[in-house]
């Protein structure tokens, strides 16, 4: 297997907000292949218990957009953004970038599986959001391998009920991510500012390190 | 990029389980390497919440073999595909799976390395939405680096048993009370050379168009 390959994908696929290309159609056939790509993640005893809503209809995607920016602006109040400006100016204009432009997205992905999360011990829940962000990740992989960008979001799920009752789902699902996705511009990325890994990493006991 | 081999990469890479080479050291460089790939995953706000214990002693991978032999044969009540009954491809499949499972719970001590990936805080009685952020601040972490992995040789067993003992794990392995755990891997090197598709429900079978029961 090209391992630089593999390298350049996990290092540099990251949410694309400033960046993607709003208009420029992205072919339904497109997101099925990666759909079908991206369901081959594991999961708890092969349950397949994935389900994907994918929102091309242009009033539904505004629905879901002021969704968002009511969301958007208990996280990000105006104070929050204009320290943003200051401290991270790049993230802070991406982020505005996606607030003012959710619904333009040629496609919205929402990642849904069965089962609630209510009431369930650590190991059921643990299952729950396991059988289903591993794929919405490959989802987003495949997705960049053909030049299309997503943005990985979740604050629209504080209106969960409202997002639901857009999309009809029924009430045993539970959403889990909403990826606005869009062929990107430019051709490259750069890997992310993260804490190192070896920071974070324990080796046999929480805080040792190798 | 190339396409055909970030597609190799992301439907061959599959939960290892009797294929994990219980034998042969794997390099705690190399581990190291995969992690800081698996890093540049998403995470929510770019909070970097996460946290990696990665367990070589043998005593201690010994005691988490324990562990998870007692739930899998004793505690646990699985789901026997209750998501899906009645299809064809998971009765097949149910012998061969099940005795890969139990070689599984038998051997899980003795896999070279396991690694715990978990996130600062607890959620479990949060809203989905902020369970759905802190998740997706670290499953996706845990993937990219099962693929990492993967790219170079070693296998991966996802699985979540321990969590039933969550609490005797962390104790174990000095984990904070308001870290959670989310998952465990057992990462080997793996035998032989490649590995096919999972059978899975078609996701165009999964695929609504604009509202639930919708099709393109």
């Amino acid at each position: 297997m090209d391992l630089a390959t593999v390298d350049r994908l996990l290092t540099t696929t990251r949410s694309v907000r400033a960046r993607l290309d709003l208009t420029r159609p992205v072919p339904p056939e497109l997101i099925e292949e990666c759909l079908e790509i991206a369901v081959q993640a594991p999961q708890g005893s092969g349950n397949c218990r994935y389900q994907f809503i994918v929102v091309t209809d242009a009033t539904k995607r505004r629905a879901l957009g002021d969704l968002y920016r009511r969301a958007f602006v208990q996280f990000y109040p105006p104070e929050a953004i204009a320290e943003g400006m200051q401290t991270q100016p790049r993230d802070t204009a991406s982020w505005i970038a996606l607030r003012d432009h959710f619904e333009d997205a040629p496609a919205l992905i929402i990642a849904c599986t069965e089962g609630r999360p209510e009431n369930r011990s650590p190991e059921r829940l643990a299952g729950l959001y396991g059988n289903i962000l591993p794929i919405a990740w490959s989802l987003m992989l495949a997705l960049r391998a053909r030049g299309v960008g997503a943005a990985w979001t979740t604050i629209v799920f504080t209106y969960e009920k409202e997002v639901a009752g857009i999309l009809q789902l029924p009430e045993n699902l539970t959403t889990s991510v909403c990826l606005p996705v869009a062929y990107f511009t430019g051709d490259d990325f750069k890997p992310a500012k993260r804490v190192p890994a070896r920071e974070r990493t324990h080796w046999n006991t929480w805080g040792a390190r190798r | 990029m190339d396409r055909a081999t970030v597609d190799q990469l992301l439907t061959t890479t599959r939960t290892v389980r009797k294929r994990l080479d219980l034998r042969r050291p794997v390099e705690p460089a190399l581990i190291q390497e995969c992690l800081e790939l698996a890093i540049q995953a998403p995470n929510g706000g770019n909070q970097n919440r996460y946290h990696f214990v990665v367990v070589t002693d043998p005593v201690k991978r010994a005691a988490i073999g324990a562990i998870y032999k007692k739930v899998f044969y004793q505690e646990h009540a699985p789901l026997s595909g209750a998501g899906n009954p009645g299809l064809p491809m998971y009765q097949q499949r149910s012998a061969t799976q099940q005795n890969s499972a139990s070689y599984l719970a038998d051997h899980l001590g003795e896999v070279p390395v396991h690694i715990i990936p978990c996130v600062e805080s607890r959620f479990e009685t949060a809203g989905t939405f902020r369970q759905a952020t802190r998740y997706g601040s670290i499953l996706p972490a845990a993937w990219s680096l099962m693929l990492a992995l993967r790219s170079r040789g070693l296998g991966t067993a996802w699985t979540t048993l321990h969590l039933y003992h969550e609490k005797e794990v962390a104790a174990l392995l000095g984990i904070p009370d308001d870290v959670t755990q989310v998952v465990h891997l057992g990462v080997a090197y793996y035998t032989g050379t490649d590995f096919k598709p999972g059978p899975r429900i078609p996701a165009r079978a999964r695929t609504y168009w604009d509202g639930w029961g919708q099709r393109r």
